[in-house]
């Protein structure tokens, strides 16, 4: 009973009795492997708190990018998609019958009137027969909720539509260039339309005919 | 490398035994002890600039408490995240700490000392493990712990009665007097 009632006792019999519990050999490699992988940014203890900063920033900066890019791909594209999609369809179907142009006139004072009264907006018909783009008619079509006025052109044996409806907002936008089951598209924004061309020209003389028909739209307001 | 590693290794590898016996007491767990050992080493190494002349062994086990202590509140010790209160805290441990059965387990295998210093709460398992099991004087103690001698001095007797206690109610008769042979 009285083996523990001393201070000194108590302390001998747990130095006897109690564990030490002793590290493992491994625990000192695993401390020394993480000391020699923090040594590079550790001269100054101040410095290294920027660095990690930096470092948190930079994660945080790719992971929003990441979030946003995903959230374009995910939200917006399909947007995009589905247009150029039904744009493609309709392209197509343009080409199947005889109902490529509703209006067959290479006049453009013949095909913009034509417009009037069928659409609740004034379509930009641009003359582009001086640049071997001549156009062959216009039609009305339906696309993505919208009645669109779909001109058209012909470079060479090749058609070209031209859909055309009022963008959701005045901004331009420049030319971007989708493939749709081997059909070309070029999609820009130009004085508060938005326009999409449609064909199975290659792709550069496609942009080529996008530049200028864009040129011509931002023109046409320019002079009006 | 560098100069600064090297000197870093010099001054805290040789305290890696008591740095890990005090994690292991204090966390009861090896796996977290290693861990917590090894975050703390970390943490030294980007403070090792402030330690200058200062005993490397205290700084160091201070070190280490408090990223136990961190640990404690990060994880599941839900018994010692109760406010540390000196006066019911002195209570009954062995009935107020651990499992009954598992200290009865241990008591079984002959190790009632490890299971009566366990049952302490953590502000008494630390004093007694630094004076007893590791030998420092109070005033290194006062530094681990962050507290002045005088509440150093007066936790160890706190803990010292409650493990006489603990130790006098659990033991065997005829162990008990195995024991006073062999100390005396």
């Amino acid at each position: 009973m009285q083996a523990v009632d001393d201070d000194d006792e108590l302390g001998a019999l747990i130095r006897r009795e109690g564990t030490r519990h002793a590290p493992s050999a491994a625990l000192a490699d695993r401390i020394r492997a993480d000391l020699r992988g923090r040594e590079a940014p550790a001269p100054g203890a101040g410095r290294s708190f920027p660095a990690r900063w930096l470092q948190a920033l930079a994660l945080f900066g790719a992971g929003a990018a990441t979030a946003w890019g995903l959230a374009l791909a995910l939200l917006v594209a399909p947007v995009a998609d589905a247009t150029s999609d039904a744009l493609t369809d309709s392209h197509v179907r343009s080409l199947m019958g005889a109902h490529l142009a509703d209006v067959a006139s290479s006049d453009h004072h013949t095909v913009k009137p034509w417009f009037a009264g069928k659409l609740d907006f004034s379509p930009p018909v641009i003359d582009l027969a001086s640049d071997g783009l001549p156009l062959t008619g216009g039609r009305l079509d339906y696309v993505d909720g919208h009645p669109v006025a779909a001109l058209v052109y012909r470079s060479g044996p090749h058609v070209i539509n031209l859909f055309v409806w009022p963008a959701a907002d005045a901004r331009a936008r420049a030319p971007q260039s989708v493939v749709k089951r081997g059909y070309n598209l070029v999609h820009w924004t130009e004085a508060g339309m938005q326009a999409w061309a449609v064909s199975d020209l290659n792709a550069a003389e496609l942009q080529a005919f996008a530049a200028l028909a864009r040129e011509r739209m931002a023109q046409g307001t320019a002079t009006r | 490398m560098n100069d600064r590693t090297r000197r870093f290794e010099a001054a805290a590898l040789p305290h890696l035994p008591a740095a890990y016996n005090l994690a292991r007491w204090l966390l009861r767990d090896d796996r977290q002890a290693e861990d917590a050992v090894q975050e703390a080493y970390l943490r030294a190494f980007r403070f090792f600039d402030d330690l200058r002349g200062d005993a490397a062994r205290p700084w160091l086990l201070g070190i280490v408490r408090n990223a136990c202590y961190d640990w404690m509140r990060q994880h599941r010790h839900l018994a010692d995240q109760v406010e540390f209160d000196e006066l019911r805290d002195s209570g009954d441990a062995a009935a107020a700490f651990g499992d009954p059965a598992l200290a009865w387990e241990r008591q079984a295998r002959g190790q009632r000392v490890d299971a009566a210093i366990e049952a302490l709460a953590p502000p008494f398992r630390e004093v007694i493990v630094l004076r007893e099991l590791e030998e420092m004087s109070y005033e290194d103690i006062a530094r681990v712990a962050g507290i002045p001698i005088g509440t150093v001095m007066s936790r160890l007797s706190r803990a010292r009665a409650l493990l006489r206690t603990a130790l006098q109610a659990e033991v065997p008769h005829e162990s008990k007097q195995g024991r006073r042979d062999a100390s005396s």
